[in-house]
């Protein structure tokens, strides 16, 4: 619903552009000095309270367990020792310098980090609208496109981007490297898609899924195959580049302790996830059997996705940006507030949703009653973990609805611009 | 999925087709049925009969000691130090602490200086607590009795104290404790007991605590009046924010003092008689049921029991009730009794070692617990003594009330726009979604925008009383203050249905859509509370899902429709539920220095992060606001 409260009306003509980049300007300004103020203002609800939730903090993306690594490396000892730490090391060699400086850095570089990805949001914006400019429209139809301001502010003053901002949570980087991976693919810039996609992958796993789709953005509508090989090679080659890096610097626990732990699922505290309860209940014999299954589930999305939509990979890429909010191992709000993000860039997709007063409810209360649940099962002590996992299934089905919403109105839209006769019939599916 | 749900623009569904026809008419329905069903919760038929589910309990089945001389010697030394020469009454966290010491309890004097909100609750005082180690384990658990000075009414509670120096005296003699057992006396009242918790656990405070124990499982607090004799105890269970303790306690507390033959009846009152009829006993019942929402909800019950239960401690208060014209009572009653223990007359010795024994044979059954309660319901109303109802019974009345909300929402949303836009052929699709879209583009944002400035206003009202100096926080300020807040409020309504109005030929607005949106918001917010505190939930729903639902139902053609709307809103508005309802609110909680709720409010979100306060600025406010901008907008 959020995409639609776009105020700004298109713009249009040279002298609008202008404009459009001073609002840009603005936005990006407004949504980081509500972050530092609160930062500045509040220290206290950020150190204690925000930044210990699970719903906006998970055992891979948490900052305190971000600053026990940073501790224990400074202090001579491998920050994979423990069992605590399961970040990638790029994080600590981005954060190491910062452990010795006051507090305000750290937060002034999360503010940059999430501006920096409503910017690349913005841009993505701009390069989708010059494109689909060059498109027919459908017969009939009006032309929305959110202005790229727009954009930038929704995801800036999305409620989930901004709790996940002050909850210091690490996925933040990992959002900054998938948003700036899907921008070099739209300027078709394969190599450095490559690399983002990669330090993407290496910070959080999962974004190794949107491969296909930036290999094909990047590499443009011929000889696809060939132009997947080849991102595919050098996407590998960049990771095996990162890990030698990682193991020269830190030592071969590493992989362990970040990437064998996220796809174990070793860690069970809770999350706003599937995996959590299922794995708490299950046989010790069945369980490696139903991680495979779980992982599966969310993995193997990234072959039909990006085949049903290669017309259009960059919808394939933000529709890959859903599942693995969705059905990913260690998910936290800060994932739906990527795809969320990423939604007004196909404002001509918009229309076309036919369940939004569904999944809005859904998501709202799966995001209302997480907390509450919480704090009737963990606080209080009256309820328990059926309450807390009850309330993570309405989120997680709310985010399906709108994933299958968004899937069936780009389908319907294809149809519409490619079969002019067919406009007029109904499209049912049973 | 396809087969119920269908948006704009496909072919929509027959089931869905026949929900939009009828979600018009169907929530009133459902808003009504939701409250019959909360009317008929005192009839006897939906009641289950309470039972133990904790087997290991073992309620009543003990030999008791309580009322030996000793512990009568205990409970004379109590006024024996207190009556020292020279003694001033300042002086009692001394004189009771040497009780303990006496006794061979651990004890320890906490004196808390709050420089808190005054007048709303001053907590400048001292607690005193001393602890029997148990002999049988190593303090790891413990149990808690607590009491004030001063009971809720403000009576002396001199007798409790006396009871606990003989509580103290029989559980030292007793030797199998498997929990610490800590008595505890402030003379604070309920932040006296908060700031007490605070330092047992370790919370940061002004006044630490050394002499510390085990995890509190359960704890019991003492109200007795000054009384010769009393007929009934009763019992108070809810706490600060709405939490309940475990209902097994309660039963163990009821089956126990039945035993004793000094029942303890649910908030005092007592099953109405065999012969009564329907009626009447459907009355007694619903009497009971309005107390108890009244107390959860807002978090007025007597006793210091209720900031207990927010650390997860199993608690409730025992309260002794005068028999009617009781000479000490009346006396008592009149003021007529100085502070002086020696005015005090002990109850009848007989009803001394009934509570006594009460209270000792709930500790020893306590004693027993292998963990944290929890076999039984945490979430239970009780219509009668004995009776339960569980979430199961009464949750589907909220569910009920949020569906109509709902339902009202989803048809809103389905009529927001002009009529054309409903249509069900399949030529028109494309015209369609994109007015329907260009529809949304156009009037989301100034809805989310009125939205949101009704919000923040809210959040001003809830900020300015958190930071401003709180000496200025007088009676008339809070009440000027209010009313400064009322008219900024209302005159932000009148501006904005103003901007609309002279914008009215570019529809930049629709109402439903507008109304759509607060629904669903309320709705959640009442569905989320329903399984914190059903009463708050409830009561949140009278005063805003109501008039939401109430709101615009019929056109707003005339200016006279409009202005009675606007004077009906006016009349549910947050300022005069909360002068009007005053007595409600502070019904069972007479205290004299809470005299506005609104301040009551504010001091139990002060001292116990209780969620009134919040929500009333927040939820209340902002969307009695909005309905008014829903009636006023063109």
């Amino acid at each position: 619903m959020a995409p639609k409260a776009a105020a700004a009306r298109a713009q249009r003509g040279s002298g609008a552009t202008s404009a459009e980049s001073g609002r840009l300007a603005w936005a990006l300004l407004a949504g980081s000095a509500l972050r530092l103020g609160i930062f500045l203002l509040f220290p206290g609800l950020v150190a204690h309270y925000l930044s210990g939730r699970v719903e906006l903090s998970t055992p891979v993306t948490s900052y305190k367990r971000l600053v026990e690594g940073l501790h224990l490396s400074a202090h001579g000892v491998s920050p994979y020792d423990g069992g605590v730490f399961h970040q990638s090391p790029l994080l600590l060699l981005l954060f190491q310098p910062l452990y010795y400086l006051p507090d305000v850095f750290t937060s002034a570089v999360y503010v940059a980090a999430d501006a920096l990805v409503a910017l690349t949001l913005a841009k993505i914006a701009t390069a989708r609208k010059a494109g689909a400019a060059q498109q027919p429209p459908v017969p009939g139809e009006t032309v929305f496109a959110c202005a790229p301001s727009t954009v930038a502010m929704l995801y800036l003053f999305n409620p989930l981007t901004v709790a996940t901002a002050l909850a210091k949570s690490t996925v933040i980087f990992s959002h900054l490297s998938v948003a700036g991976a899907l921008y070099f693919g739209v300027r078709r810039r394969v190599d450095l898609a490559v690399v983002c996609a990669a330090i993407a992958t290496h910070l959080s796993l999962y974004p190794a899924m949107l491969i296909a789709p930036l290999a094909l953005l990047a590499g443009g509508a011929q000889r696809r195959t060939g132009a997947i090989v080849a991102a595919a090679s050098k996407f590998v080659a960049a990771l095996v580049l990162l890990h030698v890096l990682c193991v020269a610097a830190y030592g071969a626990q590493y992989f362990a302790a970040t990437v064998d732990f996220t796809l174990r699922v070793a860690d069970l505290q809770p999350n706003v996830g599937l995996f959590w309860y299922f794995f708490i209940e299950i046989f010790d014999e069945f369980r490696s059997f139903f991680i495979v299954v779980f992982q599966l589930t969310a993995l193997a999305f990234a072959i039909p996705v990006s085949w049903r939509f290669r017309q259009d990979p960059l919808f394939a890429g933000t529709m890959l940006v859903g599942v693995i909010s969705a059905l990913k191992s260690y998910p936290a709000w800060g994932d739906l507030a990527l795809f969320l993000g990423l939604l007004p860039v196909f404002e001509d997709l918009l229309k076309y949703l036919q369940y939004t007063f569904l999944s809005a409810n859904l998501l709202l209360y799966g995001i209302g009653l997480a907390p509450v649940f919480w704090h009737l099962w963990i606080e209080q002590g009256s309820g328990n973990a059926n309450f807390f996992y009850a309330a993570t299934l309405v989120y997680v089905f709310g985010q399906i609805t709108l994933l299958f919403d968004l899937g069936t109105a780009m389908l319907r839209r294809d149809l519409d611009m490619r079969r002019p006769e067919a406009r007029a019939h109904v499209v049912v599916q049973e | 999925m396809t087969l119920v749900l269908s948006g704009q623009g496909e072919k929509t569904s027959p089931l869905l087709r026949a929900g939009r026809k009828y979600s018009a008419r169907l929530c009133y329905p459902l808003a009504a049925a939701g409250i019959v069903w909360l009317l008929l919760l005192p009839l006897s038929n939906f009641w289950n009969r309470a039972y133990f589910s904790e087997n290991a309990m073992m309620p009543g089945q003990v030999d008791l000691a309580f009322g030996a001389q000793s512990h009568l010697d205990a409970m004379a030394s109590v006024d024996a130090a207190l009556a020292q020469p020279g003694a001033e009454p300042a002086d009692w966290p001394d004189a009771m602490a040497r009780v303990f010491s006496k006794i061979g309890l651990d004890t320890e004097v906490q004196r808390i200086v709050c420089d808190e909100v005054p007048g709303i609750g001053s907590a400048a005082g001292a607690n005193v607590h001393g602890i029997v180690r148990a002999p049988r384990s190593d303090s790891v658990e413990a149990l808690l009795v607590a009491a004030a000075w001063r009971t809720a009414d403000n009576a002396t509670n001199v007798n409790a104290v006396r009871l606990m120096a003989g509580l103290a005296q029989y559980a030292s003699e007793q030797v199998h404790w498997a929990k610490d057992i800590i008595f505890v006396v402030t003379d604070a009242g309920e932040p006296g007991i908060e700031a007490w918790l605070r330092a047992y656990h370790g919370l940061p405070t002004q006044a630490p605590l050394s002499v510390r124990g085990g995890i509190i499982q359960a704890a019991l607090s003492l109200e007795l009046p000054p009384a010769r004799a009393y007929a009934r105890m009763g019992l108070f269970l809810e706490g600060k924010g709405g939490q309940l303790p475990n209902l097994d306690f309660v039963n163990i507390v009821q089956h126990i003092a039945r035993i004793e033959r000094l029942p303890a009846y649910i908030h005092g009152m007592e099953d109405p008689p065999r012969r009564a009829s329907l009626w009447q006993r459907y009355l007694v019942s619903a009497r009971l049921l309005l107390r108890q929402m009244r107390s959860q909800a807002f978090g007025s019950s007597m006793g210091v029991h209720a900031p207990l239960l927010r650390y997860r401690i199993d608690a409730l208060t025992v309260a002794g009730i005068p028999r009617a014209g009781d000479p000490v009572a009346a006396v008592a009653q009149q003021g007529l009794l100085r502070d002086d223990p020696a005015d005090m007359p002990l109850p009848g010795p007989a009803t001394v070692r009934a509570i006594g024994r009460t209270v000792e044979s709930t500790l020893r059954s306590l004693n027993n617990l292998l963990e944290h309660f929890h076999q039984s319901f945490f979430f239970y109303i009780l219509p009668a003594n004995q009776r339960y109802l569980s979430i199961g019974d009464y949750i589907p009345a909220v569910g009920l009330m949020v569906a109509s909300l709902l339902f009202q929402a989803m048809h809103l949303w389905w009529m927001q726009g002009p009529d054309s836009l409903r249509s069900d052929n399949p030529r028109t699709r494309i015209e369609r979604i994109n007015t329907y879209y260009a529809l949304l583009r156009r009037t989301l944002p100034s809805s989310i925008g009125i939205i949101l400035r009704a919000h923040a206003l809210g959040l001003v009202l809830l900020a300015v009383p958190i930071l401003i100096p709180p000496a200025v926080l007088t009676n008339t300020t809070s009440t000027a203050y209010l009313f400064t807040m009322a008219l900024a409020s209302v005159s932000m309504v009148l501006h904005i249905a103003d901007v609309y109005w002279a914008e009215a030929a570019h529809a930049a607005i629709d109402w439903r859509q507008l109304k759509a949106l607060v629904e669903m918001y309320v709705a959640v917010v009442i569905a989320s509370l329903s399984v914190m505190n059903v009463s708050l939930a409830v009561g949140m729903f009278v005063v805003t899902g109501l008039p939401l639902i109430l709101t615009r139902m019929c056109s707003t053609d005339s200016r006279l429709r409009r202005a009675i709307g606007l004077a009906l809103l006016l009349a549910a508005s947050p300022e005069c539920t909360m002068t009007l309802g005053r007595n409600v609110v502070l019904g069972l909680h007479p205290l004299d220095f809470a005299s506005s709720p609104f301040r009551m409010f504010l001091g139990d979100f002060h001292h116990f992060s209780s969620l009134v306060y919040p929500l009333v600025c927040l939820v209340y406010w902002p969307v009695n606001l909005l309905c008014m901008v829903i009636v006023l907008v063109p």
